[in-house]
């Protein structure tokens, strides 16, 4: 090979012109310094920013001094500035998707909310704190909480089903609450009711049906093959009106449930 | 030393199946930023868990955040920037081929990352020692207690978000922890005085590492301690 042709890349007998070099790029140390001081101080800057009351703005704020920093940081650190633009675009790439990841979660996460409006269903959250959560781990949790059960019965959760009513009613129909407690969900349809206690019908008088699921946090004995004691036919919703005051008045959670049917 | 050493047309770790020294490099610079493209990835996982748990209980994470040490977290920024602009100036002495200064400023970068870990130990265990564990070996009562002995109150579940807090913690101390051994590596092969004729490739591409875990922590410091 003559010697001009050694930092030469071929491709099918021809020299290629622009292959993947390395350029290398040194900076002066005065340049590193005056980044890391321009590092000290905007860091300086967050921590003093975070005493101060700056109420909602106070998570962009430091996420633009973050991204300050962290521009600083690829772009004379990380030598982003002189490198191969190839580099950046890699970087950038994975910035892109990052944000593709994190809009389309956040839209979805958003958009549920409405969704569930719309079917008049409010999965409600564990908002009431540690003892929410307390009590419905601890049914299941807890040895000590657990019935003593006997004759091919175990201790499982009593599933109880009954009309829910949240504080806002839609549309005429019983606001429904589906819960997930004590590990157990449920998820049945039930005649939907009116404020007065109507059973609700469409225009061809057929009973509205919704989907209702409220599962008490109660534990009892259920034999595990038959599940007597367990998977009951719907009930009828409780009292609504009644229900709904008592709703109001008592922590959700306390919701009536509704009688079980005899066996 | 001092002068900006030409790169040699083959240096001694020139391999063969590359055109150029310089195409060597950018082939093993392209691979580290592919890789670091996958940390970022990897994190971006955590920091929309973040952002979602905080959506949904804004008062749970600004109640529970008040519990960490803010200025131990500062500490630890400092000491990861200064161990950054180190791994920078290394970067640059392993290009000059001054392999006795690139060690030395490798030393420093060491010292910091052990510094940034011991503070991390001192603040796990000052959680540890007031029930604040992660996932289900959270003590809520203990807990709770530490918290109003510090004139605040949990709202909400604080599990949720000590969890992530030792997760993304922990995740960055893992990458911490693999930067220590990776230095040692660069740390060794400078004190051979492997560093010269234009061969730095490892140098630059540990320092790209680690100015990632960097960039890291530079986002998880304010989000985690700092944020109301």
């Amino acid at each position: 090979m003559a010697d001009n042709n050694d930092n030469k890349l071929f491709f099918g007998g021809k020299a290629a012109d622009d292959f993947v070099e390395c350029h290398e790029h040194i900076s002066p140390v005065s340049m590193y310094l005056k980044v890391l001081a321009a590092l000290f101080v905007l860091t300086g800057l967050t921590y003093a920013v975070s005493y101060a009351n700056l109420g909602p703005a106070s998570l962009p704020v430091a996420m633009i001094v973050a991204t300050m920093k962290a521009t600083l940081v690829s772009a004379f650190f990380m030598h982003l500035l002189y490198d191969d633009k190839f580099h950046v675009f890699i970087f950038g790439a994975s910035l892109l998707f990052v944000g593709i990841f994190f809009t389309f979660t956040i839209f979805d996460l958003e958009s549920r909310d409405r969704l569930s409006e719309v079917q008049a269903t409010d999965f409600r959250r564990a908002e009431g704190g540690w003892d929410d959560m307390g009590r419905m781990g601890a049914a299941n949790k807890t040895e000590a909480s657990r019935p003593a059960c006997s004759d091919g019965t175990v201790p499982m959760c009593d599933q109880t089903f009954a009309v829910c009513n949240g504080e806002d009613a839609h549309g005429g129909e019983d606001y429904l609450v589906r819960r997930i407690e004590n590990e157990c969900f449920v998820s049945e349809m039930v005649p939907s009711v009116d404020h007065d206690g109507k059973p609700q019908v469409d225009k061809d008088g057929v009973p509205v049906m919704v989907d209702a699921g409220c599962v008490l946090p109660k534990l009892g004995c259920v034999n595990p093959h038959t599940a007597e004691g367990h998977k009951a036919a719907a009930p009828k919703p409780a009292a609504p009106a009644a229900g709904k005051a008592d709703a109001k008045a008592a922590p959700k959670a306390d919701a009536k449930p509704a009688p079980k049917p005899a066996h | 030393m001092g002068d900006h050493a030409k790169p040699a047309k083959n240096h001694a770790f020139f391999q063969h199946h590359f055109n150029t020294v310089g195409q060597q490099a950018g082939a093993a610079k392209m691979g580290m930023w592919i890789f670091l493209a996958t940390e970022v990835l990897m994190f971006s996982g955590l920091f929309l868990a973040y952002f979602v748990v905080r959506g949904l209980y804004p008062e749970m994470v600004l109640s529970s955040h008040e519990l960490l040490d803010k200025t131990m977290g500062g500490i630890n920024t400092v000491v990861l920037l200064t161990s950054s602009f180190t791994m920078a100036m290394a970067v640059r002495y392993a290009q000059l081929g001054d392999n006795k200064r690139c060690a030395t400023q490798l030393l420093i970068t060491l010292a910091c990352a052990f510094i940034f870990l011991g503070v991390k130990y001192v603040e796990y265990t000052g959680k540890f020692s007031h029930g604040i564990f992660p996932g289900g070996y959270f003590h809520y009562d203990e807990a709770a207690q530490y918290a109003h002995s510090h004139g605040h109150s949990f709202r909400g579940l604080p599990h949720v978000f000590f969890g992530l807090y030792f997760v993304m913690t922990g995740l960055h101390g893992v990458h911490v922890l693999a930067g220590i051994g990776v230095i040692v590596w660069v740390y060794l092969r400078a004190k051979r005085g492997d560093f010269k004729d234009g061969y730095y490739a490892p140098v630059e591409n540990v320092g790209l590492y680690w100015h990632i875990v960097d960039l890291v922590w530079i986002f998880l410091f304010p989000l985690l301690y700092l944020v109301k």
